[in-house]
């Protein structure tokens, strides 16, 4: 009985490693997409700012685990307390809190090129380096961090010049979150989504 | 002014001093992680605050006027101007740093683009293949070990730490461009072109730091966050990697 629990147990891990394991050649084909994705939302006229949004919105649905960047910003403490109703109706605001976010950082296209240059495998994450080289710009750097979620790779952070996307929401909401817990968090962000488009840088 | 730079020289080493490379536990919240990071927040919110309001009603007007005056290729060039002054300064950072790369990196820019980029403000060293890359002695002391010691809002300067302060200060006494024009008497020109960058910077950065704050729940903390991370990159060439964020979550 014994040797049957052992060997189900090693099958079982071989198993699990294998559906949840990440290549290098998947991941980076996967940040390529997103990079040839991004251009696309770049390319679109400043001025249909509706569609840059909905464009940005899809590609954050279709490539990053949304519910699990949120659940590790809001903390393993306050997530715990958090009622699956509330984690969920946090996500959805969160979710266009990032889409306004980085609608309102993107510029518009010119002539930027998208490169992925390597990618390293740590523990169970992909870290795809990529550049976006632009003849106005400076070179920027974005590193992808990509994980096998469920048989589905998903981006759980990005880092642009070394600046987490994570981390720096996680410091962005930590006052809020002490102070007003997370309904003080969902009202001021529910607020924040609904005030009019910013101008991009560009426009 | 000699007895103010002094004043402050002094200050900032007894508080470099104190300063120790942070070692973050593992375990410690973000909450526990920022106090440890910002002891003095209450004092830097305040600084942060004046800033703001500085910015408001004179940089940012500044910086949308000298949009509206000087079209781009002129702005362009004066950002290569003044950057192109910083190259000395950069190769004896390296050099004490002990990159001989960027040592030679940064003395072959400043002979290329004073003499065929014309006095700097053509920045043909780049497109020859000699990429910038600016080094100050915030990142010497980094590299000599020297913490970061706690976060701290300049007033004017804006974010930094007290080892990059001190790096500042260093930067106003012993950069040779700084030394030529005080020993020359014209140490006006120095303020003029602090200023100059300061509005330079602010004009490119119009829009992305109006809607960074539009778009921050605590901008003083995003600006924080932004700062150490970048820094830390800069110093390290690699991100901030002491706290994985994902620790919590990573046995489900």
């Amino acid at each position: 009985m014994k040797k049957i629990v052992i060997f189900f147990s090693f099958f079982m891990f071989l198993f699990s490693n294998l559906l949840f394991s990440i290549s290098e050649d998947d991941a980076n084909e996967f940040v390529v997409d997103i990079g040839n994705q991004a251009i696309k939302i770049l390319k679109i006229p400043v001025d249909d700012k509706e569609k840059r949004k909905k464009e940005l919105q899809n590609l954050l649905q279709q490539k990053f685990d949304m519910p699990f960047i949120a659940k590790v910003i809001l903390g393993k403490k306050i997530y715990k307390e958090t009622p699956k109703e509330k984690f969920d109706k946090f996500t959805k605001i969160f979710e266009l809190h990032i889409v306004k976010v980085y609608s309102s950082q993107l510029g518009t296209y010119k002539g930027q090129k998208f490169t992925v240059n390597n990618t390293e495998i740590k523990k169970k994450d992909a870290f795809v380096y990529s550049t976006i080289e632009s003849p106005d710009y400076p070179t920027t750097n974005i590193v992808w961090r990509v994980r096998n979620r469920e048989s589905d790779l998903k981006v759980i952070d990005m880092q642009v010049e070394g600046v987490s996307l994570l981390r720096t929401k996680r410091n962005d909401f930590e006052m809020v979150l002490n102070s007003q817990g997370i309904d003080g968090l969902i009202a001021t962000l529910n607020t924040m989504n609904q005030l009019p488009d910013l101008k991009i840088p560009g426009e | 002014m000699k007895l103010i730079i002094n004043a402050f020289i002094l200050i900032s080493f007894f508080l470099l001093v104190n300063c120790s490379a942070h070692n973050h536990s593992v375990n410690e919240s973000v909450a526990e992680k920022n106090e440890k990071q910002d002891p003095w927040e209450g004092f830097n919110r305040g600084t942060f605050a004046f800033n703001k309001f500085f910015d408001k009603y004179l940089l940012a007007p500044l910086a949308k006027g000298y949009r509206v005056i000087l079209p781009n290729e002129v702005r362009t060039g004066v950002r290569n101007f003044f950057s192109n002054l910083k190259e000395p300064w950069t190769s004896i950072n390296s050099a004490l740093q002990g990159d001989l790369n960027n040592t030679g990196n940064s003395i072959a820019r400043f002979c290329l683009n004073t003499t065929i980029g014309i006095l700097g403000l053509f920045d043909v060293a780049t497109q020859l293949g000699f990429e910038k890359q600016k080094e100050d002695f915030g990142q010497t002391l980094a590299v000599y070990g020297v913490g970061s010691g706690p976060y701290l809002v300049l007033p004017l300067l804006g974010p930094s730490t007290v080892r990059d302060a001190v790096g500042q200060v260093a930067g106003f006494v012993a950069d040779p461009v700084t030394v030529a024009l005080n020993r020359e008497g014209k140490e006006n020109w120095i303020w003029i072109g602090t200023a100059v960058k300061g509005i330079d910077f602010r004009e490119q950065n119009l829009e992305k730091i109006d809607n960074l704050e539009a778009t921050s729940v605590d901008f003083y903390a995003t600006v924080r966050s932004l700062y150490l991370e970048r820094r830390n990159r800069m110093i390290t060439n690699q991100a901030a990697d002491d706290q994985d964020p994902f620790q919590d979550f990573d046995v489900e």
